[in-house]
């Protein structure tokens, strides 16, 4: 555990002294500031320093503002985005770091700049990006959990009340992580990168040029550009087809042949299959009895009430409504919308139904659309017949109101409710 | 007389595909596209594309699974959404890319037209082009319904319903015809399992062959004649065709591609729609609340809610006909007067889409 309470307080010790000592040995600028002058043939130094500096800066706000941190991981969305967009940041910095390395071992302008000291700490920077990557694969959603390990663990640094026991638990590789961030530190004012508390601003500032002797050269020059933009282009192509279509076929692969249900899922399915066709044979026999049968029946006349009306199928096989109208006899009322054919609501407020597709309210007794609404056609008043439970027809109403037989609407309980085809075959409904 | 028409319409079609262009060189070799402040619209098309070639691939992934038929169709969907792996996401996919491709469509309309694209020898161009985006809208109308559930069979009773209307605004002689052609879609009195069956014809079949033709078209004449200047001052800088733009277009489709991908990912297009409208469709039942189109319909479907109907279906005859006839009415006038036709428009389209529903609930509120 020393290690991670003294340790932490030597490295920055001799990082401080170190690189003021350094500074004073050294003549103006570093030697570091004059890799950044050298253009390399592809990659070049100071776009990767941004990568490095995001990464550091995402470190660095979880431990400066841990409440505001805390806050953000709390939304998944935004543990997900900082996520991926800290692995983003790893994966590419990373790949730049490999580039660079390889490029600069073989480059030979570079010899002899770069100190085996400055290679190391390159290495062990390599390392880290390994042990932090890892850390975010294998242990997930370090954004969260850090708040309440590392954060803690580096406030008691600062407090000068070293406490390791925040960081105690936690597992081997995110405390290979801490270490080597601590040896970075300790070993950086013995190389050249040190140049990161230096600044060299001068550097960055500096526009790279390049010199055209002629037009020859030029032309060749534009040319070779224009053949090196168009390979990129078309490489690019390759490896970004490659990777979609990799993960294109992945999901086709899936989606195609990895269909499995258990048990349960599948009597599911089956249910809901069986029961829609069943809904669909129903509307079927609806359609059958209307052709083969000259009464139809709507409910039974005790099921009908003034203010919740009954929904049946007519002839024609269209919505439309029965309510107990206020002279105690059946009221039939068509259910579709005279304005664009929606099917009319069933509840009646103030003596009118609603239609809600464009708001339209109907009068029950007559039809009416009100003064304003988009319909402009009465809703029309179906024909009725009530009959005995033998079938024997008692009374009826035709569509246009002639009344056969009477009975006092007080005995109708036992009655049932019918539409009769002769109605519908009248043109009435 | 029977020859100078002959020879006008030769004239005509040679004039807009001339044959000595039919060729590698001049068609892709030789192509350049002009870079001004307009440049990112020629974009715009290559983009509509994109989309219609993602809608390609999902839909005919969709197919495997879909069943049309009234008992199945929404259990299938459902059962593609709930235990196909990846299911879900080529729906959604699908979903928000026909969105997409409707928006760039617009985009790509409304752009053209402030460019002046249409102007000779391009009216070929624009015709094929006015055809496409009705084309796009038939596929869209065409695929709402396919779901079953009670918004998409409701919204579209509610359209066809609207053809009957328009035949009451009609002359005597032809009054029938748009019932007629109602009957002719819907194939039974009420929506049923025959609408069902022509609307899955319709969207999986004919639109895609005819969109198929017409693009051919469209894209041959672009390719004929190359990118129209876009602007009044001829632009100085001119970037190739092939392998520049065409690889700069690509790259566009890949960003394209990523955030169609997130978005399908995370959002369920049906997320926006309350969940008894994505009920399955039930003929007993009453008509829920909140019927409405899809957004892109909106346009001229609040307008319809607020309006007297004839007044909006003149508007819509005039607009189609304008359409059609923009090559010749606006042969002569400045671009300067298109941009400003053109962000009149894009205002319409954006206020009626975004606050149409706000608006109509503020004129509509007191009742």
């Amino acid at each position: 555990m020393l290690l991670f309470t003294v340790f932490p307080y030597v490295a920055i010790v001799v990082c401080i002294a170190g690189c003021l000592y350094r500074k004073r040995a050294d003549s103006v600028g570093t030697s570091a500031s004059s890799w950044l002058e050298r253009k390399s043939p592809l990659w070049n130094w100071i776009p990767w320093h941004i990568w490095l500096l995001l990464i550091l800066c995402g470190h660095l706000l979880a431990f400066l503002f841990p409440h505001f941190w805390s806050k953000m991981v709390y939304l998944p969305i935004l543990l997900i985005t900082i996520e991926a967009i800290g692995v983003t940041v790893t994966v590419v910095g990373m790949i730049g770091l490999i580039l660079l390395l390889t490029n600069h071992l073989f480059s030979r302008r570079l010899i002899g700049i770069i100190t085996p000291i400055d290679m190391l700490i390159l290495l062990l920077l390599l390392v880290q990006f390994v042990f932090g990557l890892t850390t975010v694969i294998v242990y997930r959603w370090s954004a969260s959990w850090s708040i309440s390990t590392t954060t803690p663990y580096l406030w008691s640094l600062l407090a000068l009340k070293p406490d390791a026991s925040f960081i105690a638990d936690l597992p081997f590789l995110v405390k290979s992580h801490i270490m080597t961030a601590w040896l970075f530190i300790f070993l950086l004012p013995f190389s050249n990168l040190r140049h990161v508390f230096t600044l060299p601003l001068r550097a960055i500032q500096r526009s790279t040029y390049r010199s055209i002797w002629n037009v020859e050269m030029a032309a060749d020059q534009s040319h070779s550009e224009e053949r090196r933009q168009f390979l990129l282009g078309i490489g690019t192509l390759a490896v970004g087809g490659a990777i979609i279509s990799t993960g294109a076929v992945e999901k086709l692969l899936s989606y195609v042949f990895s269909v499995h249900l258990s048990q349960h899922e599948e009597s599911k399915v089956l249910g809901t299959r069986l029961e829609r066709l069943h809904m669909t044979v129903e509307q079927k026999q609806l359609e059958y009895e209307r052709l083969q049968n000259d009464f139809i029946l709507v409910a039974p006349f005790a099921e009908l009430t003034p203010t919740t009306g009954k929904y049946f199928i007519d002839y024609e096989m269209r919505p439309a409504l029965a309510f107990k109208g206020s002279d105690g006899f059946p009221l039939l009322i068509s259910a579709k919308c005279t304005h664009l054919g929606c099917t009319v609501g069933n509840q009646v407020t103030k003596g009118k139904i609603l239609c809600p597709c464009h708001v339209s309210y109907f009068d029950i007794k007559t039809g009416e659309p009100s003064a304003g609404a988009p319909a402009k056609a009465p809703l029309p008043l179906l024909g009725w017949v009530i009959r005995d439970a033998q079938g024997q027809e008692i009374m009826a109403k035709a569509a246009d109101g002639t009344i056969t037989g009477h009975v006092d609407p007080k005995s109708l309980q036992g009655y049932s409710v019918y539409i009769a085809k002769r109605d519908a075959a009248e043109g009435g409904a | 007389m029977l020859n100078t028409i002959i020879r006008a319409v030769s004239g005509f079609v040679l004039e807009r595909f001339p044959p000595e262009k039919l060729n590698y060189h001049s068609m892709i070799e030789k192509k350049e596209v002009p870079v001004h402040r307009m440049h990112w619209a020629y974009y715009m098309g290559g983009l509509a594309l994109f989309f219609f070639i993602i809608q390609v691939v999902t839909g005919l992934l969709l197919i495997f699974y879909y069943q049309p038929t009234v008992s199945d169709a929404h259990a299938s969907v459902q059962f593609l959404t709930e235990h196909v792996p990846n299911g879900a996401l080529i729906r959604n996919m699908h979903a928000w890319s026909a969105s997409c491709m409707i928006l760039l469509v617009l985009l790509h309309l409304l752009t053209s037209f402030a460019m002046k694209a249409f102007g000779k020898p391009r009216e070929v161009t624009w015709l094929a082009g006015v055809l496409l985006l009705f084309v796009t809208f038939v596929f869209g109308f065409s695929g709402y319904l396919l779901p079953w559930n009670q918004i998409a069979v409701n919204a579209t009773k509610v359209v066809l319903q609207s053809l009957d209307l328009v035949g009451n605004l009609l002359p005597k002689a032809i009054a029938h015809f748009p019932t007629m052609l109602r009957m002719a879609i819907q194939g039974e009195p009420s929506v049923g399992q025959m609408t069902l069956s022509r609307f899955y014809v319709i969207h999986v079949l004919i639109l895609p062959i005819a969109l198929a033709a017409l693009l051919a078209v469209h894209l041959l004449s672009v390719q004929l004649h190359g990118m129209s200047p876009g602007v009044d001052q001829p632009a100085k800088k001119q970037e190739k065709f092939f392998p520049f733009f065409i690889l700069k277009d690509l790259a566009v489709w890949a960003i394209a591609f990523l955030l169609l991908y997130i978005v399908a990912r995370s959002l369920p297009f049906d997320a926006f729609v309350s969940y008894p409208l994505t009920r399955p469709y039930n003929a007993l039942g009453s008509t829920p609340d909140g019927i409405k189109p899809e957004w892109y319909f909106f346009f001229v479907y609040y307008p319809l809610e607020m309006l007297p109907f004839w007044v909006i279906a003149l508007a819509m005859m005039m607009l189609v006909l304008a359409l059609f006839m923009v090559p010749w009415m606006f042969q002569k006038t400045p671009r300067r007067w298109l941009h400003i036709l053109a962000s009149v428009g894009a205002c319409y389209l954006i206020i009626s889409t975004v606050f149409g529903e706000t608006i109509y609930h503020l004129l509509k509120g007191g009742k």
